[in-house]
């Protein structure tokens, strides 16, 4: 497989997966590869461990030269950080101010065999009723790739909501945090095909409001690890109060529904 | 292992039921498995502070394991000094918190001073809410022209812990919570800097789960040895507890 420079450099990291299955935990939000906000980078190794000491058995990994500077060669870092990992899968991004062929880029993310694709507006400066991201996401849905966005403030779930009209793909909203779980609850309870990742949603009662408002079935856990630890996601998991059946579903279930494990 | 944690709040969240009164805190704290905690009244620092301590010290009296942590306006000072005055004598209240008026800025020194210096006649540390540099800008002025006083920073600088790390390193009388952002590499690096015996563990319950703040502890780079002064022994050594 031919990969860029950038992709290269990043495979000298990576370690094969010795991580055994002990639970099935899968998180939806992982990030690797070189982040200047961050204390340090973000190795895959350094994910293999986390997963192991968490009993994770699969994470959705997003290299982060894709979102900070070249969606095609952070993409095929992450091809090849995954093809060295069985237990980390696929997950592209595309910054929409780069992307001037839509319909053959979707295509061509699809026919790489990744799993759903990721877009971080506020990273990249674009706003998510961005005419180029409703363009890729509404090729996506024909393609029926799920998309994950990062939210970072109140109003921006609606605004990308309006803008995509009705939409039956996955659509994961990332980020949400107590401040603004109304609106994503809200915006829940409108669009089915709408979903919501927890690593920002740890506030006291919040995961056991959100289920019963909308339902278990549409909480997926994630962490943005390794920068973020994992621990603490599925520390709030075991003490929502919700039943076992309601927690294996936020923790797994409904990732493997969605993604077809 | 012991957990104590330094940083609960009594009320404030967006959810119907959660950390209301010490009954519902105290059983969120059993099932988390901690054994004690510092509360700050929510009703304090957004609606009175007169009245919201006080319903704050008429909970914790109730509660063994429980402890309070006064707040103070510096838009009111009068009537700050005068809830110190009474209930601070209390051992139940183990620390004073200053705020401002908006939680986003860090509260003025020239306002804050006044109250400064009638708390000092206590000998008990002053907590400050910490989410940014510019809070923990303050925080190291005030710890600086107090050197005798002990300053426990909420929060640990939020995102920009790492200006945290720098003034808990300018000033020995600096402690840091752990709540704040979640980054594993927060904690490594405040104990290569200033060592393990000035962190303090928060959560900032319920705006963060505590298990999710001892999610953050565990999976950190730091031995079990460090693990237990964060969760207990510091905050044993710094506000006399005997749990």
């Amino acid at each position: 497989m031919k990969v860029s420079d950038y992709a290269e450099l990043l495979i000298n990291y990576i370690t094969p997966g010795k991580v055994s299955v002990m639970s099935d935990i899968i998180d939806v939000n992982t990030l690797f590869g070189p982040l200047p906000t961050a204390a340090s980078d973000l190795p895959p190794d350094e994910l293999g461990e986390m997963m192991k000491k968490n009993a994770v058995s699969r994470c959705f990994t997003v290299s982060t030269i894709g979102v900070l500077l070249d969606h095609k060669a952070g993409n095929a870092a992450t091809r090849a950080a995954c093809s060295e990992n069985r237990q980390l899968v696929p997950v592209a991004t595309i910054n929409p101010q780069r992307c001037f062929d839509v319909p053959e880029s979707v295509s061509r993310l699809a026919d790489d065999g990744f799993k759903m694709v990721r877009f971080f507006p506020w990273m990249q400066g674009w706003e998510p009723d961005y005419a180029p991201f409703i363009a890729l996401a509404k090729e996506m849905q024909a393609q029926e790739l799920p998309v994950m966005i990062n939210i970072d403030r109140p109003g921006v779930a609606s605004r990308m909501m309006q803008a995509l009209g009705n939409t039956t793909h996955a659509l994961i909203l990332a980020g949400v945090n107590e401040k603004w779980m109304t609106e994503a609850t809200e915006l829940m309870r409108q669009h089915p095909n709408l979903y919501m990742e927890t690593s920002y949603l740890l506030g006291e009662g919040a995961l056991q409001q959100i289920a019963s408002s909308v339902g278990a079935d549409r909480i997926l856990y994630g962490s943005g690890a390794p920068s973020r630890p994992m621990a603490a996601g599925i520390g709030v998991m075991q003490h929502t109060g919700l039943t076992d059946n309601q927690r294996d579903l936020m923790l797994a279930g409904n990732a493997s529904r969605i993604f077809n494990f | 292992m012991t957990i104590f944690d330094v940083h609960t709040w009594l009320g404030g969240s967006v959810i119907p039921g959660i950390a209301n009164n010490t009954n519902a805190i105290q059983y969120a704290m059993k099932e988390r498995g901690i054994d004690g905690a510092i509360l700050l009244a929510a009703h304090a620092r957004s609606i009175d502070p007169v009245s919201g301590n006080r319903i704050l010290k008429a909970m914790i009296d109730q509660a063994p394991n429980l402890y309070g942590c006064l707040i103070t306006h510096v838009n009111r000072v009068e009537s700050s000094i005068a809830t110190m005055r009474e209930l601070m004598p209390s051992p139940k209240f183990l620390g004073m918190a200053l705020v401002g008026p908006n939680p986003e800025e860090p509260p003025s020194r020239l306002l804050a001073d006044e109250i400064i210096n009638s708390y000092r006649r206590f000998s008990k540390p002053l907590f400050l809410i910490t989410p940014s540099a510019a809070h923990m800008h303050v925080a190291l002025s005030i710890a600086k022209d107090f050197p005798m006083l002990k300053i426990v920073c909420l929060g640990m600088g939020g995102p920009d812990w790492r200006t945290a790390i720098a003034a808990a390193h300018s000033s020995t009388n600096i402690y840091l919570e752990t709540s704040g952002t979640l980054d594993r590499s927060k904690l490594p690096a405040a104990i290569e800097v200033t060592g393990s015996h000035r962190l303090l563990f928060g959560s900032g319950a319920p705006h963060m789960d505590a298990a999710a703040a001892i999610g953050l502890v565990e999976d950190s780079d730091i031995s079990p040895e460090v693990r237990k002064l964060i969760f207990y022994t510091n905050a044993r050594k710094l506000f006399d507890l005997s749990l």
